[in-house]
């Protein structure tokens, strides 16, 4: 890439990113009103037992409630753009601490998973489309579709049953240690991986039939070469596409499997901020996962580049 | 002969042998041994641990940090507890004499400062405390007569005053110099002068405190106390058959039986303060009228319905407005079923089937809305519709209208009342009757309170209110009584089941105290661990 290209790309992330600034004023506009709209508010989960007239006002007024919705919306994005998304209504204590705490814990858990499902995914779906319509393609295909269709929650209760009850291996839930990442890794990875041989299986199948490969094959280049080499990498852009999405929606927090394993993520926070009606909670945890999954998306476009020369950043 | 006598001192070694290993194990088994963790499975994490700003489930937590003036036992004797004794001045005047030599996890000595401090806090609407609607009888400012001594004085008698004083909810106190202190950040560093300390909080995993070696009323035999924090049912009952977990606070209904049969593990059935009732809302047509409610009520079973979908194991039939464990419970002729009689009253009204078996009247037909929120208790979905079907027997068309805490809040608290009939439970923390009873004053009609029948009457608040005031406790509960009788004639609702708790521990948990208060804040004090089986 040349000096101009390199402009050519800093201008590219420059629109991408200021493009993101806007996109996140929109997220915050879409959950500021959908927690606006939504029946029921915080006092109600504050002040639970009769609470009296004052009581409610207090609170009202403390958080800004008596004020029209525009003016809460714009009281709360002119603190976000000096980088304060305010305090918790239920324990009044800064959320950026707690989300961040929460998204580190994702991230692990979403790292370790997608590790798995891409190694395996990718694995298996080669295999598949080497081996198309024999009784390992069969199998895998029969396998990958129980990981499609067995729900989260019932994958996550059968491994902690086996691996955790039965056999004592790993905790039945927590966070902490290798071992709390081992059964809610394995079980968003056995959803992705699923798919991703699937995927992989798919684009493989139609990169083998191309006649870049019988070429490479009739040249006598080594299978694993031309497997690696000539197929594999140009079945990447849109396995790397779909990858680059599951990593989105890993950052989001997978609400089943961090409830299932008692497990610290943000899916888990947002959650709870959202029954006790904590909006600056859920702003935050929105604006956190949101900010992830644009900034994923920007790298897999990025990508795209190096592993096809012959694709250009508009 | 040799022997013979090498035979009998065989035997002899061998009977005392077996006696020396039965009196050790039970001593190991009997005996409260120091020293252990206890964990603890809860379903939700603490919010805070500043006890006002509080929500939910953090009581059941804290409440093993801080402690109350006054607390009744399991068997409902209320016994002084940071308050050495107390005597009415007058029937609105209560001087408390507090504990000497107490001190918080701070160090700093527990006086009257801190009860004046503490109630006056809960009391100030600014200061945002959750339940202080629970002493919003207590007149402010409080009088701190000398460092040991203070006068409580509310704005009418009140005898259950002492009472609502003892319960864990809303009147735990924790260390005023330590608020003063840290402020806003008090919530990270509790502090109060129960026995067990706060040691750390890893949020959403677990909240760790450790044994309070200074604790005035002897210290645990634990040497910590771990809560650790899982949502999900299924997730919660392996952790404690895995071991992980010492105790299960509230087992799943689903999980009971099978609990029971490992042989590792003790289910206990404790009798709790909590009732769940249906109230008919009085001010919406057409359940405004007292003789449909009455007829409506007559066409639910009430105690099939507890028998079939709430089990034994969870509930037993209620009988009158208050459970039984609390004072002022009265049998007033609940169930009220009489199949024959509802239809025979609802044809009276001028109710007759039209389309599809809906009873109509003046072309209109019978379509009622009944609001729950199964989120506490999903069998109270399962309820909801067997009330729907019973209803649909009789030719009612019940819609269910199931909804989440806050927003079901929002419709029991709505001026507008949308609707017919709706779920309430209620546990009444203080033993007492009269924090129930208050709901149904007509003052406490929606939007200002949750008199969630919506029905006012001078006749009712005159029984509430004498009740609250009367010294005399005969009297006041044959008012009680009389207040369920009014309840039952107006046909403002049905109550349905007083509840029961399942606490499921591994076997070697020992001195457990499982109080009919869900906040106790003493189950824990000696609880001790003996040797795994």
């Amino acid at each position: 890439m040349g000096a101009s290209g390199a402009t050519g790309l800093a201008g590219y992330l420059v629109k991408r990113l200021l493009g993101m600034l806007l996109l996140l004023a929109g997220v915050t506009f879409v959950v500021f009103g959908m927690m606006y709209l939504a029946p029921g508010d915080v006092t109600v989960m504050l002040a639970a037992s009769s609470p009296s007239q004052e009581q409610v006002a207090a609170i009202r007024r403390e958080f800004g409630l008596d004020q029209p919705p525009w003016v809460q919306y714009g009281m709360f994005l002119r603190r976000a753009v000096q980088g304060d998304l305010g305090d918790s209504w239920i324990d009044r204590r800064p959320v950026m601490p707690q989300v961040l705490d929460a998204f580190l814990y994702t991230l692990r858990l979403a790292a370790v998973a997608l590790a798995l499902s891409v190694a395996l995914g990718t694995a298996g779906g080669i295999v598949s489309a080497v081996r198309h319509r024999s009784v390992t393609d069969e199998s895998i295909l029969t396998v990958t579709l129980l990981g499609i269709s067995v729900p989260v929650f019932v994958t996550g209760l059968l491994l902690i049953y086996t691996f955790a009850f039965k056999l004592g291996w790993f905790p039945t839930s927590g966070a902490g240690t290798w071992r709390h990442l081992v059964l809610p890794a394995c079980t968003l990875a056995s959803f992705l991986t699923a798919y991703n041989v699937r995927m992989t299986r798919a684009c493989m199948l139609e990169v083998l039939g191309q006649d870049y490969v019988r070429t490479a094959r009739a040249k006598g280049v080594r299978e694993l070469l031309v497997l690696g080499r000539h197929a594999l990498r140009n079945a990447l852009v849109p396995m790397v596409t779909v990858i680059g999405l599951q990593v989105g929606l890993l950052l989001g927090g997978s609400v089943i499997t961090e409830t299932v394993f008692g497990y610290p993520g943000v899916g888990q926070l947002v959650v709870s901020a959202i029954s006790a009606r904590d909006t600056p909670l859920v702003q935050a945890c929105v604006l956190v996962t949101a900010s992830g999954f644009i900034l994923v998306n920007l790298l897999v476009d990025v990508s795209y580049v190096l592993i096809d020369p012959r694709i250009r950043l508009p | 002969m040799r022997r013979r006598i090498s035979r009998w001192v065989l035997g002899l070694v061998a009977s005392l042998a077996c006696v020396l290993v039965s009196v050790s194990g039970a001593s190991a088994q009997d005996q409260p041994r120091r020293g252990g963790t206890l964990t603890v499975i809860t379903p939700s994490d603490v919010s805070t641990f500043d006890p006002h700003p509080a929500v939910g489930f953090s009581v059941r937590v804290f409440a093993n940090i801080y402690e109350p003036l006054f607390r009744k036992d399991e068997k409902g004797v209320l016994h002084g507890h940071l308050a050495q004794s107390w005597r009415f001045l007058d029937p609105t005047k209560l001087q408390i004499t507090l504990r000497k030599g107490v001190k918080f996890h701070s160090g700093n000595e527990f006086t009257a400062e801190d009860v004046k401090f503490t109630y006056e806090r809960q009391l100030n609407p600014a200061d945002l405390a959750r339940d202080a609607a629970v002493i919003k009888m207590v007149k402010t400012p409080i009088q701190v007569v000398d460092r040991y001594t203070l006068v409580i004085e509310t704005r009418e008698p009140n005898a259950a005053l002492v009472d609502t004083l003892a319960q864990s909810l809303a009147t735990l106190i924790p260390d005023s110099g330590e608020i003063k202190k840290w402020g806003k950040d008090y919530g990270l560093h509790p502090s109060g002068t129960g026995p067990f300390k706060f040691v750390e909080w890893v949020r959403g995993q677990h909240v760790k405190l450790a044994r309070n070696a200074d604790y005035w009323n002897g210290p645990p035999y634990l040497d910590f106390l771990v809560f650790k924090v899982v949502p999900e049912e299924a997730t919660r009952v392996l952790a404690l058959e895995s071991g992980e977990a010492d105790v299960l606070f509230e087992t799943p209904p689903s999980a009971i039986a099978s609990l029971r049969k490992n042989p590792k593990l003790r289910v206990n059935r404790v009798p709790t303060y909590r009732d769940v009732d249906v109230h008919w809302n009085a001010m919406k047509a057409p359940t405004d009228d007292a003789r449909l409610r009455r007829a409506l009520s007559q066409a639910i079973d009430v105690k099939s319905i507890v028998e079939e979908v709430i089990t034994a194991d969870i509930g037993q039939v209620a009988t009158g407005l208050f459970n039984p464990s609390v004072f002022g419970a009265c049998d007033v002729g609940f169930p009220v079923y009489n199949l024959a009689r509802a239809k025979q009253g609802l044809a009276e009204l001028g109710y007759r089937p039209g389309k599809d078996g809906i009873l109509e009247k003046d072309g209109r037909p019978l379509t009622l809305t009944l609001v729950v929120n199964p989120q506490r208790d999903p069998r109270n979905g399962e309820v909801a519709e067997a009330i729907q079907a019973q209803l649909r027997a009789v030719g009612v068309d019940m819609k269910v209208n199931a909804n989440e805490f806050a927003t079901y809040m929002k419709i029991l608290q709505s001026p507008e009342g949308d609707y017919n009939m709706i779920f309430h439970g209620y546990g009444v923390a203080t033993a007492d009757a009269d924090l129930k009873a208050t709901f149904f004053l007509s003052t406490n009609l929606p939007p200002a309170g949750q008199n969630s029948p919506r029905f006012a009457s001078p006749e009712l608040d005159g029984v509430i209110l004498a009740a609250q005031r009367d010294a005399s406790k005969d009297k006041r509960k044959e008012l009680y009584c009389k207040m369920g009788q009014i309840y039952r004639d107006q046909a403002l609702g049905l109550p349905l089941y007083a509840s029961f708790r399942n606490t499921s521990a591994q076997a070697n948990v020992n001195g457990l105290v499982l109080h009919p208060d869900e906040w106790y804040t003493q189950t824990y004090t000696r609880a001790w661990l003996g040797p795994k089986p």
